[in-house]
Parts: C-alpha cells; structure tokens; sequence
C-alpha cells in the first residue's frame, strides 16, 4: 500500500516539460501588466501637471487683470486731477475776464 | 476728358480736405510754445476724448460738484490748457499772440470778449465757436506781461450748467440772460 502511495506521489510531481511557447506567453503577459501599470500612472501624472498648469494660467491671468485694472484706476484718477486743474484754470481766467469786462 | 478729370480730381481733393479742417485743439505758434522753456511756472493740460472718458469714470457722482462736473462733461471732446508765468521782465512778441488769435478767425468763430489794455499791458480775447446756431467751442487768450494762458474748450458747453458749478473749481457766477438772480441778502432787525 506504501508502494502505490509512493508511486502515485512519484506520478503526480513528476516533473513535465512545458507546452511550446509557454515560456513566452507568461513572459508577454508580464510585460503587458507592467505596461497597463505604467501606463495608469502615467494618466495620474498627466492629470496632475495639467491641473497644476491651469491652475498657473489661472492665477497668472487672473494677476495680469488685477494689475491693468489698478493702473486703469491710476490713469482714470490722474486724468480726473488734471480735468480739475483745467477747470480751474478756465475758471480763473473767466473770472479775470469778466473782471475786465465789468470794470467802471 | 481725363485731362479735365486729371484736373478737377485734385481741385476737389483740397477742397474737400480744406473744409473737414478744424483748428487742432492745441496747437499754439512755436515760438509761443517753447515759452515753457523760459516760465517760471507752467500749466499745460491736454484732454481728449479718451482722457476724458477716463477723468469720467473717476468721478465721484455722490459728490456735487464732481456730479455737477460730470454733466458739464458729457458735452465737451476736448479740453486744452497753456498758462505760463514768467519773472519780471520777461516778455514774449505780441505778433506770436496774434498769430495765435488769427487761427480762429475761420467763419465758424467769433469774438465775444475783445479787450485791449495799453495802461497795464493786459490783453483778453474770448472767442466762441458755434455749430447749427449752437455753442461748440470756447477759447480764452490772456496776455499779460508776466502771464500767458491759452484755454480751449471743445464741444457744446452749456453755460447754464457751466454757472451751475457756483464757484466751484474757481469758475465764477454768470450773469447768463434768462437765468433768475439771487435774491439780495435780508436786512438785519434794528433792536
């Protein structure tokens, strides 16, 4: 009864020579999983530099907008002081003139 | 045939162009310009339209005067400014002054104040400019001895709205025809 057990046993992991192009195949399937892996990670860095980069532009666009509306504000006050100024001016030689004109 | 239009195209290109002409808003004689060189204090305020626009913007209409401002604003294209002081002493020829004065004379200007002073040297001229029997312009020279200011106002300027400022800005009350005068202060109560 040992003998059968043995032989069985001696059956069973009696080594086999593999079918032809085994060796290949897992090798191919190996390097496919290797590949979708890379490629997945890829995708995340991908995602992560373009959001990164919007986000630059964003900030970017959004400063430029802040930085010509304050100067915008600047012309706008400057032109304002020197319509007063003008005003002014007119003003005073108005004033002068009907001085002249009303003078006895 | 081509000859004639050869002719006449050009004869109507200068008249054309002659009409559309305007005197430019700031144009002074160059010898009356370069008087900054030599002033003591110098004032010189350039506006078109688009300063304008953007003098607009910035003023505050909660605020009367510059509410006030703002209306009389709506009207005028351009705003142009020259006032020079010099030391004593210091003259300028009288033949740059009326070199100035002889660019609005064209048909759409006339004098309205014209005063002469030989007693103290003090020369005034108003000229308006009037468009479809509208205001569309003002100029004021005054030319005194130690004082030389150009001011031109460019547009359909309402003198109602212009008395309206009161003061403000130093313009002064006029005595428009028409307009209401205010009404005397009321005696004080002898006790």
């Amino acid at each position: 009864m040992t003998d059968r057990l043995e032989n069985k046993l001696r059956e069973a992991l009696k080594r086999e020579e593999p079918p032809a192009g085994f060796a290949e195949r897992v090798l191919a399937r190996t390097l496919e999983k290797r590949q979708t892996v890379r490629t997945g990670l890829s995708a995340w860095r991908g995602w992560r530099w373009g959001l990164a980069g919007a986000l630059f532009l964003a900030l970017v666009t959004a400063g430029i907008e802040y930085r010509q509306a304050r100067e915008q504000k600047i012309r706008s006050e400057a032109a304002k002081e020197q319509l007063l100024l003008a005003l002014r001016v007119a003003g005073d030689q108005l004033q002068f003139v009907w001085s002249k004109v009303n003078q006895p | 045939m081509r000859r004639v239009l050869f002719i006449c195209i050009p004869i109507l290109a200068l008249t054309l162009s002659a009409q559309g002409q305007e005197t430019p808003l700031c144009k002074l004689p160059a010898s009356l310009d370069q008087l900054k060189a030599t002033a003591a204090e110098t004032t010189d305020v350039t506006l078109d339209p688009n300063l304008l626009k953007l003098a607009d913007n910035a003023l505050n209409k909660g605020v009367a005067n510059e509410a006030e401002a703002q209306k009389l604003l709506s009207n005028i294209k351009g705003i142009c400014v020259r006032s020079y002081k010099f030391d004593k002493g210091t003259q300028y020829p009288e033949k740059d002054v009326e070199a100035l004065r002889s660019q609005f004379s064209g048909p759409n200007w006339s004098s309205m104040v014209k005063v002469r002073s030989k007693q103290n040297g003090e020369n005034v001229d108003v000229l308006v400019q009037s468009e479809k029997g509208a205001l569309a312009g003002i100029a004021i020279i005054v030319a005194k001895p130690e004082e030389f200011t150009f001011v031109r106002i460019d547009g359909a300027i309402d003198l109602a709205q212009l008395a309206k400022l009161k003061g403000q800005f130093g313009i002064p009350k006029l005595n428009i025809p028409g307009q209401p005068k205010p009404a005397p202060p009321l005696p004080a109560e002898s006790k």
